[in-house]
């Protein structure tokens, strides 16, 4: 039997393949998403990235036992790197880190916090795994298909790396083993992807402004 | 700073979220029921967020508001009583999908929970504060809206906002820093979700 985290990714492959084909990865991979674009996303998703990292502190004070303590603590150690890893891209790209979140990013750091502040453990972790998968799977399928040219290798190579592999993996086993209400699993689930579609949409709606 | 110097300080945001097509359109008639009827499922979905919200607030408030906000639930649960009698009658199902707008208002204010106090507040007042001018400025409202215009114009709910806003005064009148914009925040973030709220009753 498929497991509970591989079930919500498959029947989520629509919005994934959607993903795949959106402007923004395909500019991702053609190098040809404008400078300015890739600088707004990574000033949202650093406003992402901090409500991310407090919701798998949330995650990790709920956990019911010592094992999603330390897988928790595993995932928000990565996830502080990342933060770091756009203090990189900000002098390199000029990114004001300190913008504030416009409504998909609002939309979604909204989310992630209500679930994580009042739903269990397994809960939070539906609502978090998408973006993990998500991000692995982008970087799996851009990886072969990124001009060497494009100047978002570095953002492919983070995300197609066996490390953020082996995180979403570690999230995903976290969802499996702790589990929930299946129809809300499928509801956060299906809520984060859709999240992640409309703030793709959200970077190159400001390109076009 | 003061409730109403976030009132002037964000004066645009305020302006559009209190004067809208939607109630222009409760006043005169000329809101299509099709939308009328679209605001209330939704709003009817958006009350069971806030009196969850409204619910978390009051546990954490300092003594001197837990009364006001526990009014507050009380009024929030009769008001979802009377939206299934009016949906009802309007023969509206009340078992709508989420619309997105809705989704990230209701997610907004469960997120305040995770916010300290001044801010909780501050967005309880900056919602109801809003729904008073609203309907004020739809008044008498057409026949088939009036009584929803005259649900939130009465002297009652007056008071009750301006209690509100009295509570806010006293927490922000102690905030600076950190806290004083995060209250900030989350009056411009309720402005925000109130007028796309009356967008998405016009536009689906």
């Amino acid at each position: 039997m498929a497991s509970l985290s591989d079930s919500l990714w498959h029947r989520n492959r629509v919005l994934a393949e959607a993903a795949l084909e959106h402007m923004f990865v395909q500019g991702i991979a053609s190098g040809e998403l404008p400078r300015a674009t890739f600088a707004y996303y990574v000033g949202q998703d650093a406003v992402f990235l901090d409500a991310f990292c407090r919701a798998y502190a949330l995650a990790l004070a709920k956990s019911p036992d010592r094992e999603g303590l330390i897988a928790f603590r595993g995932l928000l150690d990565g996830a502080v790197d990342e933060l770091r890893l756009h203090d990189g891209y900000a002098a390199q790209w000029g990114v004001d880190l300190h913008r504030v979140a416009d409504p998909a990013t609002a939309a979604y750091t909204d989310f992630l916090l209500a679930v994580a502040a009042l739903e269990p453990v397994g809960h939070i972790a539906a609502a978090m795994t998408p973006c993990m998968r998500l991000y692995a799977y982008l970087g799996e399928q851009l990886s072969g298909r990124t001009k060497p040219q494009s100047p978002y290798r570095e953002w492919v190579e983070t995300y197609s790396s066996a490390e953020f592999e082996a995180l979403a993996r570690r999230l995903e086993v976290l969802l499996d083993r702790y589990g929930g209400d299946h129809n809300r699993l499928a509801v956060l689930y299906h809520q984060a992807m859709e999240l992640e579609l409309r703030f793709f949409d959200a970077a190159v709606r400001w390109e076009k402004r | 700073m003061t409730a109403d110097a976030l009132l002037t300080r964000h004066a645009a945001a305020w302006q559009a979220a209190t004067v809208h097509p939607f109630l222009a359109g409760v006043r005169d008639g000329s809101v299509p029921e099709a939308s009328f009827d679209r605001w209330l499922a939704q709003d009817y979905l958006f009350a069971q967020a806030l009196v969850r919200a409204q619910s978390r607030v009051a546990a954490a408030a300092p003594l001197a508001d837990v009364g006001l906000l526990a009014g507050g639930v009380v009024a929030t649960i009769g008001e979802l009583g009377w939206f299934g009698e009016m949906a009802a009658r309007r023969d509206v199902p009340l078992d709508a999908p989420i619309a997105p707008t809705t989704r990230a208002y209701y997610d907004f204010l469960l997120a305040l929970t995770y916010s300290a106090y001044p801010a909780q507040i501050t967005a309880i007042w900056a919602i109801e504060r809003p729904y008073l001018e609203s309907w004020e400025g739809a008044r008498p409202g057409a026949q088939p809206y009036r009584e929803f215009v005259e649900r939130w114009t009465t002297g009652a709910f007056r008071s009750y906002v301006g209690d509100l806003q009295a509570a806010v005064d006293r927490q922000l009148e102690a905030s600076a820093g950190e806290q004083a914009r995060e209250a900030e925040d989350a009056f411009f973030w309720v402005t925000h979700y109130e007028r796309r709220f009356w967008d998405m009753a016009m536009s689906g």
